[in-house]
Parts: C-alpha cells; sequence; structure tokens
C-alpha cells in the first residue's frame, strides 16, 4: 500500500519536470528571439532591409567569422567612417548608438541574423 | 699478308673495349642531356598550351562574375547559382570555405592560377568584391589531351634521331683519337715481331756451332767458356721460344694434335736443360711412368720448357728437382726459393715482372695458363718460402 508521502514525492516529481521543460523552452525562446527582439523592430523603420545590410556585409568581408566580427564590431562602436551605408543613408538617419547589449547576447543575435540570410544554405 | 690481318684483328680487340667504354660513357651523357632537353620541351610546350587556355579561361572568369553581380543584387528574388554549358564552376570564401560548387574535381589549389589536375583544367580568379561572400571562383573545363600526344610524339622521334646521329658523330670521334694509339700499338706489334724473327737465324747458328764444335782439342779452360755460353745461348732460346709462340704461334687457329709420349718428351727437355741445371748443380730426380696424351707438341714443349726452367732458375745452388709422371698427374717439385703464398694467384699473369719491383715470372707461366686451359688441363701451385715450390698437373 502506498504511503501518502510517496504519492506526493511522486506528484513533485512530475512537477519538477514540467517545471524544467517549461524553462527549457523559454531560454530557447528567448534565444531565437534574440535577433528579432533586439534588431529587428528598430530596423523595420529604416527603408535599408536587414538583407541589403548583410549582402553589403559579405560584400566586403566574404567568410563567416569576418562578417560576423564586423558586424559586432560595427555595433559596439560604430562610426560614419567604417559604415558601409551610404553616406546619404548615413546623412539622413544619422549614425546608430553603440548597442547596450551584453557579449552573450549580441554574439546570439549576430548568430541567428547570419543563420537567416546566409548563402550558402539558400543557393540552388 | 696473313700475319698482318692476325695483327690488326688482335689489336681490334684491345680497341673494342675502349671503343665500347668510350661510346657508353658518351651515349650516357647525351642520353642524359636529350632527357633534360625532352623536359624542358614537354614544360615549355604545356606552359604554351596552358596559356592559350588561360585567355580562353578569363574570358569565362568574366561572364561569371557579372553574373554573380547579378545573383548578389538579385538574390532576394532568385537565389539561383549563375550556370554555363561551356564549364563548370565554383564559388569559395575568403576562409576557403565552399559557397557552392559545380566542380567534378572537388580538390582546388587555391595557390595556383592555372593547372591541371584529374583531367581537368581548373582557373582561379580572385574577385575584387565578394559577390555573394564569394572571394575565389573556379573555372573547370576538360583538359585537351591532344598536345600530349603530339609533343610526346616529337620527343621520341628528335630525341631518337638526336641520339642516332650523335651516336655515330661518337663513333667517328672515338676512331678519330684512337687512330694515334692504334697506330703506335701497331708499330710496337710489328717491332717485337720482326725483331724476334730476326733473332732466328743467328740464334740457330749459335746453338748449331755449339753443339758442331769438337771440345777433345780444347783446352780445359776454353771448355768451360764454351759451356757457359751454352748456357746462355740455351736461356736465349727459351726466351725466343716464348717470344715467338707469343707473336706468331699463339693466334695459329689449328691444333696439331699428336699422341705425344709424356715420359720422353719430359727426358728429351730435361736433357736439354741439363747443361743449365748442372751450372747450378742442380740433380733431377725422375719417376716416369709412361704416360699418353694428344696434344700439340709446340705446346707441350712450351708448357714443360717453362716449368723446368722456372724450376732451374728460381732453385738454389745443389738443389733437387723432383718430377714425378703418372698416368693422368704431373708433379714437378724443386727445393728453391719458394714464393709468398699470397703472390701465388697472381704468378700467372702476363707480364707481373713488369707491375712489380721484386720481379717475377714473366711471360713463361701466362703461356702456360693458356695452353693448359685450352687443353682442361688443371694446376696447382703450392709453395713455401725457402723450402720449395710444387707444380701439380691433373688431367
Ligand atoms: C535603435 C534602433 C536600432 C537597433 C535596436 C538596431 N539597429 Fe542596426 N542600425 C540602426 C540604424 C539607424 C542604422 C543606420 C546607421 C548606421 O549604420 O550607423 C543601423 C545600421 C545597422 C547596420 C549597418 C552598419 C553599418 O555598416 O553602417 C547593421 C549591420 C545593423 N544595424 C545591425 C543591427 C543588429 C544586428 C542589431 C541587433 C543586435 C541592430 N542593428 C539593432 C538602428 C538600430
Amino acid at each position: 500500500m502506498k504511503s501518502l508521502y510517496q504519492r506526493h514525492y511522486c506528484s513533485i516529481k512530475v512537477w519538477i519536470k514540467i517545471l524544467f521543460v517549461v524553462m527549457l523552452w523559454l531560454s530557447s525562446a528567448k534565444a531565437h528571439d534574440a535577433f528579432e527582439k533586439h534588431c529587428v523592430a528598430c530596423h523595420a523603420k529604416l527603408p535599408a532591409s536587414l538583407e541589403r545590410i548583410f549582402f553589403n556585409y559579405l560584400l566586403v568581408y566574404s567568410s563567416q567569422k569576418d562578417t560576423k566580427e564586423a558586424i559586432i564590431y560595427y555595433l559596439k562602436s560604430p562610426d560614419k567612417d567604417i559604415s558601409l551605408m551610404s553616406d546619404l543613408f548615413l546623412d539622413t538617419f544619422g549614425v546608430k548608438k553603440a548597442t547596450k547589449l551584453d557579449d552573450k547576447t549580441l554574439k546570439k543575435a549576430i548568430d541567428i541574423y547570419w543563420e537567416k540570410y546566409n548563402v550558402m544554405d539558400k543557393i540552388r | 699478308m696473313i700475319s698482318k690481318n692476325r695483327l690488326t684483328s688482335s689489336l681490334l680487340k684491345s680497341e673494342t673495349k675502349s671503343l665500347v667504354r668510350f661510346l657508353t660513357l658518351y651515349i650516357l651523357l647525351s642520353s642524359v642531356v636529350i632527357v633534360l632537353l625532352s623536359i624542358f620541351y614537354y614544360e615549355s610546350q604545356n606552359r604554351l598550351v596552358l596559356a592559350q587556355q588561360r585567355t580562353l579561361l578569363s574570358t569565362y572568369a568574366h561572364e561569371m562574375i557579372r553574373k554573380l553581380k547579378r545573383t548578389h543584387h538579385f538574390f532576394e528574388e532568385s537565389p539561383l547559382y549563375p550556370r554555363d554549358s561551356r564549364f563548370q564552376s565554383a564559388i569559395y570564401d575568403r576562409e576557403y570555405h565552399k559557397i557552392f560548387s559545380l566542380l567534378e574535381v572537388t580538390k582546388v589549389s587555391f595557390n595556383e592560377e592555372i593547372y591541371r589536375t584529374q583531367g581537368k583544367l581548373h582557373y582561379v580568379t580572385v574577385l575584387d568584391s565578394y559577390y555573394l561572400g564569394a572571394k575565389y571562383l573556379v573555372i573547370e573545363i576538360e583538359d585537351d589531351h591532344q598536345w600530349i600526344k603530339a609533343t610526346l610524339q616529337d620527343i621520341v622521334v628528335f630525341g631518337l634521331v638526336a641520339l642516332i646521329v650523335l651516336a655515330l658523330f661518337g663513333l667517328y670521334l672515338s676512331r678519330l683519337f684512337l687512330t694515334p694509339m692504334r697506330n703506335s700499338i701497331l708499330l710496337l706489334d710489328r717491332f717485337i715481331k720482326d725483331t724476334t724473327h730476326e733473332l732466328n737465324t743467328p740464334l740457330s747458328a749459335i746453338l748449331a756451332n755449339i753443339e758442331l764444335m769438337d771440345t777433345s782439342v780444347m783446352v780445359e779452360k776454353n771448355k768451360k767458356k764454351l759451356h757457359r755460353i751454352n748456357i746462355a745461348a740455351k736461356t736465349v732460346s727459351a726466351i725466343y721460344k716464348d717470344l715467338t709462340y707469343l707473336t706468331l704461334e699463339k693466334d695459329r687457329m689449328t691444333n696439331e694434335d699428336i699422341d705425344i709420349d709424356v715420359g720422353r718428351l719430359i727426358n728429351d727437355r730435361v736433357e736439354y736443360f741439363d747443361i743449365l741445371a748442372q751450372s747450378k748443380n742442380i740433380t733431377f730426380e725422375l719417376q716416369l711412368t709412361p704416360t699418353h696424351f694428344r696434344m700439340d707438341k709446340k705446346k707441350a714443349t712450351r708448357v714443360v720448357d717453362n716449368l723446368l726452367s722456372n724450376a732451374i732458375k728460381y732453385n738454389r745452388r745443389n738443389g733437387t728437382i723432383t718430377i714425378m709422371l703418372q698416368p693422368n698427374r704431373l708433379e714437378i717439385i724443386d727445393s728453391g726459393i719458394g714464393i709468398e703464398e699470397s703472390k701465388i694467384p697472381y704468378i700467372f699473369d702476363r707480364y707481373l715482372r713488369f707491375n712489380q719491383s721484386e720481379g717475377g715470372f714473366g711471360i713463361g707461366l701466362s703461356i702456360v695458363k693458356t695452353i693448359l686451359d685450352e687443353y682442361r688441363i688443371a694446376i696447382e701451385v703450392h709453395s713455401k718460402l725457402d723450402w720449395g715450390t710444387q707444380v701439380i698437373l691433373t688431367w
């Protein structure tokens, strides 16, 4: 015959499991969100799509590593001189402010950015 | 006339040897030169063909870059890699990661502009703007093998012709160089032959006259002198016979083999050399079993003479010479100065005397050896210094 304690114990175990799964789902959703949340909203207001900007970076930096590094560098310390946007664009919209995101989140956002637009996966 | 022919043909033997050596070296060297030239020719031909192909390939590359540019700008609408039926191509990013490839041979070498690989020709261009992130564009076409066939054919044909011409030239050259040597050898040979021939008459005269001399009317003192003259004449005669054998008899084609009573031959020759032996007070001990052997008489005599004269020449005063003849074995033992064991293998070499200052056995034993070899008679020499020498012939 099962004791009351044992039954309680079982249900606690189940609850912990569920909680764990939910947390995992939340965290992964958050990671997926990093780019949508921190970049897309603001860029939606701009006439240059993030895809166009991405291709501009590819045109200059070529490889995955260099492209990612260059974007991160620019986001951390934006500068009119190293910007790849046209002068007209910069005059109109101004140089963006340095990002306040922490390194980890920024990296996650850029990784998603790359995944979303890179050529290797899409070209046929 | 005949002897002259023989002379030239024997000359040719020694000549051929140096001729062959020279020609081998010469042809070897020429071959190396021809091979090097062939490689050089092949390489230059290769480069020529590549240069022609490069023009075509760079045109293809230009077209490809234009198309890549368009794809780059309209990637959202159509992410299609530009294709061309005339060639295959691939693009790689700055870190040599493949972006897209249609190549059949996928291994690419980025530090060469143009190269052949597995039947294909690869042409690598670096893009100024990295459309689609591509820094390297590789164009691949079929490698045309026609030129290789043509080139190899050229190399084989011209190489062979050159080799033949060079060989003929080498032959001519070597003949040119050898002529003076040949002349001097001819001269020397003729001189030795003529001299030997000239010796015949006076030597016969001396020997005959010594025999004819009436010793009974001589004073004892003169008898002794005549004796010495006789010994000297016989020694010269032995040398003379060896020389004639070498220059005239040796290459006589046919042997006049007859049945020889070996015992009698030995007795005859011992008698002939007795006077020489007496001068050193050497005694002969003969144990001769009657034995017969088919052989050229002159050659048999040369063998016995040389062995006997050596046994006398290298014996000590008051020594003995034992000669034992059995049906298939002849043994000549002297009690002489002996030969160093280490030198025994060389005693049959011709002109050993001239090579080593201590002196040796001259041409005599070399003649003995050639004759014995011809009749398949084995010779064994045992010797101990200051004890004597034992020569054993077996057949
Ligand atoms: C507050 C609005 C805003 C946010 C948030 C934002 N950006 Fe931007 N971004 C801009 C503006 C404005 C420009 C154009 C001015 C410039 O380039 O400095 C720009 C330019 C860029 C460029 C072009 C840089 C260049 O060479 O000039 C890149 C790449 C870029 N953003 C990526 C991102 C990414 C990735 C994120 C998310 C981590 C992000 N942005 C977040 C406003 C924003």
